[in-house]
């Protein structure tokens, strides 16, 4: 998780310790559509994986996220 | 009479291949810095006063760190992927400065593309003698069927 943190606090320009699994666009100001698509690379790129356009399009907060993650093959040590 | 505006490359999405590079060439005259300063407003003497870049530890005036930058913009508008270009971000260092006259070489490596949301990562760097002197990275998009 901490290195999802990482990269949500990178893009969102946001503090890691008030990302949780509820932090989503509704409550991000900077979690915009543009940031939203520089997400998707960012976490393709650190994570060595490739999203589907269905996978982006159901992601909705980061629990969402977490779990596309765990469904490519991501373990988070929570 | 208006002046002919080169052409950019038209590449969409599919065109472009991670590991692709992409160059070209520019030198910088005394002039363009001074227009620049003029679009921009920014004439801190480090660019537009001799007088002063001889006393700094540069001993000359160097060029606007984003003027250089600003050939980042060119190389996704004009080479990849050109005409269908969407810039969406560009992340930028100041590695070493860049003096009136120097030649530069732009260069632009796709290092990956997200095909879920059509998005290329460019690695950006530009070089002076072998040297970089701005490196960053830029993502953009195409604007396909438009």
């Amino acid at each position: 998780m901490k290195r999802l943190k990482e990269i949500l606090a990178d893009v969102l320009e946001i503090d890691e310790a008030s990302i949780t699994d509820e932090t989503a666009p509704d409550n991000v100001d900077t979690w915009d559509s543009m940031n939203g698509l520089v997400l998707v690379t960012e976490l393709e790129t650190k994570f060595n994986i490739k999203f589907k356009m269905e996978e982006v399009t159901s992601v909705k907060c980061v629990g969402d996220i977490k779990a596309a993650l765990r469904n490519h093959g991501v373990v988070f040590n929570e | 009479m208006e002046q002919k505006k080169p052409c950019a490359t038209h590449l969409n999405f599919s065109d472009i291949q991670v590991g692709e590079s992409y160059t070209f060439t520019k030198v910088i005259s005394e002039e363009e810095v001074n227009q620049f300063a003029q679009i921009t407003g920014d004439f801190n003497p480090l660019h537009c006063d001799p007088a002063y870049g001889k006393q700094t530890k540069f001993k000359k005036n160097i060029v606007h760190g984003m003027l250089i930058a600003s050939f980042f913009s060119t190389l996704v508008g004009m080479y990849c992927p050109g005409r269908n270009c969407l810039y969406l971000s560009q992340t930028l260092k100041f590695r070493r400065p860049v003096f009136f006259g120097d030649h530069l070489l732009i260069k632009g490596v796709v290092t990956s593309k997200s095909e879920s949301v059509k998005i290329l990562t460019i690695k950006m760097e530009v070089f002076v003698n072998k040297e970089i002197v701005v490196s960053g990275e830029a993502k953009v998009t195409t604007l396909e069927n438009t």
